[in-house]
């Protein structure tokens, strides 16, 4: 009753099923993550969103910009801006801190059990 | 609108939409499309009464008249049948406004453009119903995956896609054997199609529904074609119509019955569709998510209006889902943690964003798309007439039991093609559809309606212009 092609398009569809399975539950393409911690407050944003966040601290806010998959401090009240020269950020596990106005902008991937890859205490 | 089966040159084929070889039913060549539309609607309303073990594995009952089409109609007039199966889909159901047809038109389009393709470039030698139905359905499926994507889920999306493509080639292997047990068994398709057995010859026993066991018309049908908003409930149902007071049901029953009476006395179906047009564009203009609730609110009002049968608690966990889902891809400030769940603002206003905007335009257009709408141009012509079809299909829906599902549908073709069986009576457009004849009042004097329908559209216009200036 089944044709040559019926069990050809059973297979093809099969197939891409289980590809898509396995990519989407084995983290095959699992994306990175910028997370900015502040004083009162967290974000999370996935690596390639365009977003200027304003994170306040005890000396005023920090300016962290994403664009084009990295992340920097735009501006900081700190005297010493080393947060600001230090670039843009874009892979796993780098990191830029504010000290002074307490403000920690890093890049993570995310696990399926959404462990912090940097740990809070040593920070 | 015009489309050929058949190579030019050949001066005995007909010309014109649904152009078979075989013989020419009563009406014109256009009939089989309508027919065949008609079908597709029924069929429809009827998986509505199928229990399916998941909400969204459909089998796609509907399906099954494109698929026998194949080897019947030309591709352009297998392309009006694809239409005329969206639309009237939409109309029936009041989706036309929604996301909702937008899907469906999305994932009919590209499983009927493939399937097409499959049939003709393959052969029915080469492939059968059965790898047919299982490439449609996936695709249909893949390609509302991807719409979800963009309108309802977001990235989180990508989550459902295994689960939902494996469920499309489920479905799509049930249909196309299903399919290919009908066309083996069906006298109707036999005498019309180029596929394997077409050509004539004697219709097998099971070809014809044997008039032994025919129910009569008017015993409650074995198969429900579906719930109580569809059309169908014809004057000489078992119940006799909405008339009058009616044995079990109960009063809140009765009162959505009066609310209907009053929406079809009080709204004409130009000024609904109107207004709800101009509604629908002023909301989908909205920036503001909170001010999309109170307009999401108002059409859930006017949907409850329309006397339609409405279910809060499938709208709220709907709501709730499409959230929870948005959620799964954290976006802004976080708000809470539950464990490796991070509710973050961002992906909850766009979570919210998306429900509110999804189920207020499913409401809107339940409330403003009546089944009797008449669509302008041929295309508008050729769905009336499959309404009307369908109107007299539904009333003879008891030939079709679960006992003789396959001979019961090919009964009504065959009854349908020879010019019997058809619903007398008026066109579908002067009276409404589904509207049992005791419903049919005329319309009271146009002010009230007009003047409550102005005052909805200028409330909905009112929060979007709020929403722009809020920005």
């Amino acid at each position: 009753m089944l044709r040559v092609f019926d069990y050809g398009a059973l297979f093809l569809a099969a197939a891409v099923t289980v590809f898509t399975a396995v990519v989407v539950y084995t983290g095959g393409d699992a994306k990175s993550e910028v997370r900015i911690k502040g004083p009162d407050g967290s974000w999370v944003f996935p690596q390639d969103a365009a977003e200027l966040v304003r994170v306040p601290g005890p000396l005023g806010d920090t300016v962290v910009e994403l664009r084009d998959g990295r992340a920097r401090v735009l501006s900081s009240p700190c005297g010493n801006q080393l947060c600001v020269s230090a670039g843009a950020i874009h892979a796993h596990g780098q990191w830029i801190a504010c000290l002074p106005n307490q403000v920690l902008v890093s890049v993570e991937k995310k696990t399926t059990l959404g462990e912090e890859e940097l740990d809070g205490a040593a920070w | 609108m015009t489309a050929r089966l058949g190579k030019p040159g050949e001066p005995d084929q007909p010309r014109g939409p649904g152009d078979f070889r075989g013989r020419e039913p009563p009406g014109g060549p256009g009939k089989t499309l309508a027919i065949l539309g008609a079908f597709c609607l029924f069929l429809s309303t009827l998986e509505y009464a199928i229990p399916k073990p998941l909400p969204f594995m459909r089998i796609g009952l509907a399906n099954l008249p494109l698929m026998l089409a194949l080897d019947i109609f030309s591709p352009s007039a297998f392309a009006l049948l694809a239409l005329i199966k969206v639309l009237g889909q939409a109309l029936i159901t009041g989706t036309l406004f929604s996301y909702v047809f937008l899907f469906s038109l999305a994932g009919t389009m590209v499983s009927a453009g493939a399937m097409y393709l499959l049939r003709r470039g393959f052969g029915p030698e080469r492939i059968g119903f059965t790898g047919i139905g299982v490439i449609g359905a996936f695709l249909s499926n893949a390609s509302q995956l991807a719409l979800a994507r963009v309108f309802i889920f977001g990235e989180g999306a990508a989550l459902l896609a295994p689960p939902f493509l494996a469920a499309g080639i489920i479905t799509g292997l049930t249909l196309g054997l299903f399919c290919e047990a009908f066309a083996a068994r069906s006298a109707w398709y036999r005498t019309r199609s180029k596929g394997p057995g077409a050509g004539g010859g004697v219709p097998s026993p099971g070809g014809n529904f044997p008039a032994a066991d025919r129910p009569r018309s008017g015993t409650p049908p074995a198969v429900d074609p579906g719930p109580a908003n569809f059309p169908g409930q014809a004057p000489n149902a078992p119940d006799g119509g909405y008339g009058g007071r009616l044995p079990n049901v109960k009063n809140r029953d009765l009162f959505r019955l009066k609310r209907r009476e009053l929406h079809l006395r009080l709204f004409r179906n130009g000024e609904l569709f109107i207004a709800g047009f101009i509604m629908m564009g002023a909301f989908l203009f909205n920036p503001s998510t909170v001010l999309r609730v109170p307009q999401f609110l108002l059409f859930w009002f006017f949907a409850w209006l329309t006397g339609k049968k409405n279910k809060p608690l499938i709208t709220l966990l709907v709501i709730l889902g499409i959230v929870l889902f948005n959620l799964l891809v954290p976006y802004g400030r976080v708000l809470a943690e539950f464990g490796s769940l991070r509710i973050t603002q961002g992906s909850l206003l766009g979570g919210l964003r998306r429900a509110v905007t999804l189920e207020g335009l499913i409401m809107l257009s339940r409330a403003s798309v009546r089944p009797d709408l008449r669509l302008p141009g041929p295309l508008g012509s050729l769905i009336g007439e499959s309404l009307r079809i369908f109107e007299g299909i539904t009333e003879r829906r008891g030939l079709i039991t679960r006992k003789h599902f396959i001979e019961g549908i090919d009964a009504l073709l065959l009854e349908l093609s020879a010019g019997q069986g058809d619903r007398e009576g008026p066109p579908a457009g002067e009276q409404a559809a589904g509207t049992p004849q005791s419903l049919a009042v005329p319309p009271e004097g146009p002010l009230p309606g007009m003047l409550f329908l102005a005052a909805a559209a200028i409330l909905t216009v009112f929060f979007t212009v709020l929403g722009i200036r809020g920005r």
